[in-house]
C-alpha cells in the first residue's frame, strides 16, 4: 500500500517559478496522469516525486512519512525515462538486474529475477545483447522490466512513448496499462499527449505554467472543464469557442441566441461546444448558428467540418457521407447538453447558478 | 569510361591544389624531410665531431642500442616516470572531475583556478619549482619543517628526484586529464546517473558502475595524449635534473640529448629516437585498439 501525497510543494530557480504551491493526493494503486503543454512543470513535480529535485518549500509525503529530503535511492520508486536510460555498456540482463545488484543480491539470484522480468515484457531471448543493438521500442521494454524487477512502491514514468513511434506507442500504452493494473503499483505518468492520458488514466491531472488547472477523471476533465485551458487543451479536434455575452439567459453572438438559462450575465463570454456535439440541419430548417464552410477534412469514420461563424471558425463532425461545397451557408444546431461557458477574462467556468 | 572533366571543374581542381600547396610543402619540409634525414641518419655513423664523413654502418646503431645497459636503465625510469605520473594524474583528474561536475554551476571560476597549472609557461614554472625543491631555501622543505617533518633532499638525492620530477608532472597536468573527463561528463546526458540513484545504488557505486565506464572514450583519449606526452617529457627533467643525480633521472630522451647534443654522435641518437616514435606508435595502435574506443554509443 503506497499513496502519496504533495503539501505546498514549490519549485524555483532563482526567480524563476516552475512550479507554485501544488497540493495533490494519490492514492494506493491508482493511475495518475500529469498531464500538460512542455514547461508546465509536471515533469519538475514528478521529478521532486521521484527525489531527483528537492522542493523549494512544502513536502512530500510516502504513506504519511515525511520524505522531502530523503534521497531517490532511500524511495524505493522505479522510473522510466523518456530516451530510456539505459545503462550503454551493460548487457541487457545486466541493465535490467542493475537494481537488485544495488540492493545486494547475489549474481546467480538477481539474474534468475532479471530474466523473469525480461520474459514478462518478451525480450528474454535478447538478454545477451547491448541496448546499442535493440529497437526503439524493445529498448523501452528493457527500461520497463529494469523498473518492475524490484516490485518497486511507485512506478514514475516521463514520457516513456514519446520518442516511439506512432504504432508501437499504441501498443506499449496497453502494455503499460495491462501492467498497471496486473501489479497494482501506483504510477504516476508524465505525458504532453492527451490520448495517453485519456487511456492510461484512472485520474488526470492538467497542469500550465506551474499550476494545476484541473483534476478528475478522463471523462471528467473532457465532459465537464473547469475552464478554458482545460477545454482547449483536450479534445481531437479541441473544444471549439464562440465569443460573445450573456444577458439575461441567454448566450448572444452576432444573429445567434443561444439558451444559457441560470447563467450570470457577462460582458464577454465564450460559448464552448465540441465538435461531436454539432450537427448540421437539413436544409430548409432553422439551426442556431449559420456558418460559411471553409474545408471538408474526411477522416474515414467521420467528416470533419471547418467552419467559419462570423468571429472566428469552429471545427464539427458530420456524417461520414456529408460533402457541402466549399463557401456553401450551412445551419447548425448545437447539442444543448454539450454546450458550456467560459468566462473569457478569467478563462473559468460559468456554471448554472443552482 | 569516366566523364569528361569540364573546363570548370579542372580549374577548380588546380585552384584546390594551389591553395593546398603552401601548407603541404611546409608540412613536408618541416616533419617529414627531417624525419627521413633521421631515419637515414640512424643507419649511418654520422657524428658532428666529423662532419664530413657519413659511412653506412647498417643496423650497428640499433644492435648497440639495444644490447646497452643505459638504454635499458633509461627505458625503465621512462617506463616509471611514465606509467606513474600518468596514474596518479588520472587517478586525480577524475576525482576532481566527479567532484567538481556538480559544483561547476554554483562556481564556474573553480574551472578556471584548476587550468591555471597548463596555462602557465612551463619553463617559468619549472624554475619556480627548482626554487621551491631547494633543499636549504625551498619553501617545500620549509612548510615541512613547520608540520615536523625533515626535510627531504628532492632533486638532489636519487632516492626523491625521479618522485619530484613526477609530482611536477602530476602539477602540471592533472587539469589536461580534468578537462577532457569534464568535457565528457558534461557531453554525456545525465539520465543514466540518474536512473542508477532510482534504482537504487548510492554515489560510489553509481560512479564506478555507470559513470567511469561511459567515460571510457574521453579517459582513453586523454590517457593516450598524456602517455605519449610523458614518455617523451624532457622540458622539467632537463631543468630540474639534468638526468641526475647520477642517472637517476636519465629518460630516454634525456639519454638521446646526451648521445645527439652532447657527444654529437647523430646516428646513435638518431637510433634511439626512432625506437622512441615506433614504440610510442605500436603502443599506440596496441592501446587504441584493446579499448575499443569510440563504440560506446548507446
Amino acid at each position: 500500500m503506497t499513496e502519496i501525497t504533495l503539501q505546498s510543494v514549490t519549485k524555483s530557480w532563482g526567480t524563476l517559478t516552475a512550479l507554485k504551491p501544488i497540493d495533490l493526493h494519490i492514492p494506493h494503486g491508482e493511475f495518475l496522469v500529469l498531464l500538460g503543454p512542455s514547461g508546465c512543470g509536471k515533469t519538475t513535480t514528478m521529478r521532486i516525486i521521484a527525489g531527483l529535485e528537492t522542493a523549494s518549500s512544502g513536502a512530500v509525503l510516502k504513506d504519511g512519512a515525511d520524505i522531502t529530503n530523503r534521497l531517490p535511492r532511500e524511495r524505493n520508486m522505479a522510473m522510466v525515462f523518456q530516451n530510456y536510460a539505459l545503462y550503454p555498456h551493460m548487457k541487457v540482463l545486466d541493465n535490467v538486474a542493475y537494481p537488485l545488484r544495488a540492493r545486494g543480491m547475489a549474481r546467480a539470484d538477481r539474474e534468475k529475477t532479471a530474466l523473469a522480468a525480461l520474459e514478462k515484457v518478451g525480450l528474454a531471448p535478447y538478454a545477451d545483447r547491448l541496448p546499442k543493438n535493440l529497437s526503439g521500442g524493445q529498448r523501452q521494454r528493457v527500461a520497463l522490466a529494469r523498473a518492475l524487477v524490484r516490485s518497486p512502491d511507485v512506478f514514475l514514468m516521463d514520457e516513456p512513448l514519446s520518442n516511439l513511434d506512432a504504432k508501437l506507442r499504441g501498443a506499449m500504452r496497453a502494455e503499460i496499462k495491462h501492467i498497471q493494473r496486473e501489479t497494482g503499483i501506483t504510477t504516476i505518468y508524465v505525458t504532453h499527449d492527451q490520448i495517453e492520458a485519456m487511456t492510461l488514466a484512472d485520474r488526470v491531472i492538467i497542469m500550465e505554467a506551474g499550476e494545476i488547472r484541473q483534476i478528475g477523471t478522463p471523462d471528467q476533465i473532457y465532459d465537464d472543464p473547469d475552464n478554458l485551458f482545460v477545454a482547449g487543451f483536450l479534445g481531437s479536434p479541441p473544444m471549439n469557442f464562440i465569443p460573445g455575452d450573456i444577458q439575461d439567459g441567454a448566450f448572444r453572438s452576432g444573429n445567434a441566441r443561444i439558451a444559457a438559462a441560470g447563467i450570470t450575465d457577462a460582458k464577454e463570454a465564450q460559448l464552448g461546444i465540441r465538435a461531436e456535439d454539432i450537427t448540421v440541419v437539413a436544409e430548409g430548417e432553422a439551426g442556431d448558428l449559420a456558418v460559411t464552410v471553409y474545408s471538408v477534412e474526411p477522416t474515414g469514420d467521420a467528416t470533419l467540418v471547418v467552419a467559419d461563424h462570423g468571429k472566428g471558425r469552429l471545427v464539427l463532425k458530420a456524417d461520414k457521407h456529408f460533402r457541402p461545397k466549399i463557401g456553401a451557408t450551412v445551419n447548425l444546431r448545437l447539442s444543448p447538453n454539450g454546450i458550456r461557458y467560459f468566462d473569457s477574462a478569467s478563462g473559468a467556468r460559468l456554471r448554472t447558478s443552482q | 569510361m569516366p566523364l569528361r572533366q569540364t573546363t570548370i571543374q579542372r580549374a577548380e581542381r588546380s585552384f584546390i591544389l594551389w591553395m593546398l600547396a603552401p601548407a603541404t610543402i611546409l608540412m613536408l619540409s618541416l616533419t617529414l624531410v627531417p624525419f627521413l634525414v633521421s631515419v637515414y641518419l640512424s643507419f649511418t655513423d654520422y657524428s658532428l665531431t666529423a662532419p664530413e664523413t657519413i659511412n653506412w654502418v647498417g643496423l650497428k646503431n640499433y644492435s648497440d642500442l639495444l644490447s646497452s645497459a643505459d638504454f635499458w636503465d633509461a627505458a625503465r625510469i621512462t617506463t616509471i616516470f611514465t606509467i606513474v605520473a600518468v596514474g596518479i594524474e588520472t587517478v586525480l583528474g577524475v576525482g576532481i572531475a566527479a567532484l567538481l561536475h556538480h559544483e561547476v554551476r554554483q562556481a564556474p571560476w573553480l574551472r578556471v583556478i584548476y587550468l591555471l597549472p597548463m596555462a602557465i609557461t612551463p619553463i617559468a614554472a619549472t624554475f619556480t619549482f627548482r626554487l621551491m625543491f631547494n633543499p636549504t631555501q625551498g619553501v617545500l622543505n620549509h612548510l615541512l619543517g613547520l608540520a615536523g617533518v625533515s626535510p627531504s633532499a628532492w632533486t638532489a638525492a636519487p632516492e626523491t628526484a625521479l618522485l619530484s620530477l613526477i609530482l611536477v608532472d602530476v602539477w602540471q597536468w592533472t587539469p589536461f586529464i580534468l578537462l577532457i573527463v569534464m568535457g565528457g561528463m558534461a557531453a554525456l546526458p545525465p539520465e543514466p546517473e540518474e536512473a542508477s540513484q532510482m534504482d537504487g545504488a548510492g554515489p560510489f557505486r553509481t560512479f564506478f558502475l555507470v559513470t567511469l565506464p561511459r567515460l571510457k572514450p574521453y579517459l582513453a583519449l586523454a590517457l593516450l595524449f598524456r602517455l605519449i606526452d610523458a614518455f617523451k617529457t624532457f622540458d622539467i627533467i632537463f631543468v630540474l635534473t639534468g638526468g641526475g643525480p647520477g642517472v637517476a633521472t636519465r629518460t630516454l630522451n634525456l639519454l638521446a640529448y646526451k648521445y645527439g647534443i652532447e657527444f654529437l654522435s647523430m646516428g646513435y641518437a638518431s637510433a634511439l629516437a626512432i625506437v622512441m616514435l615506433v614504440f610510442t606508435l605500436v603502443a599506440g595502435q596496441v592501446f587504441l585498439r584493446r579499448l575499443g574506443l569510440f563504440d560506446l554509443k548507446d
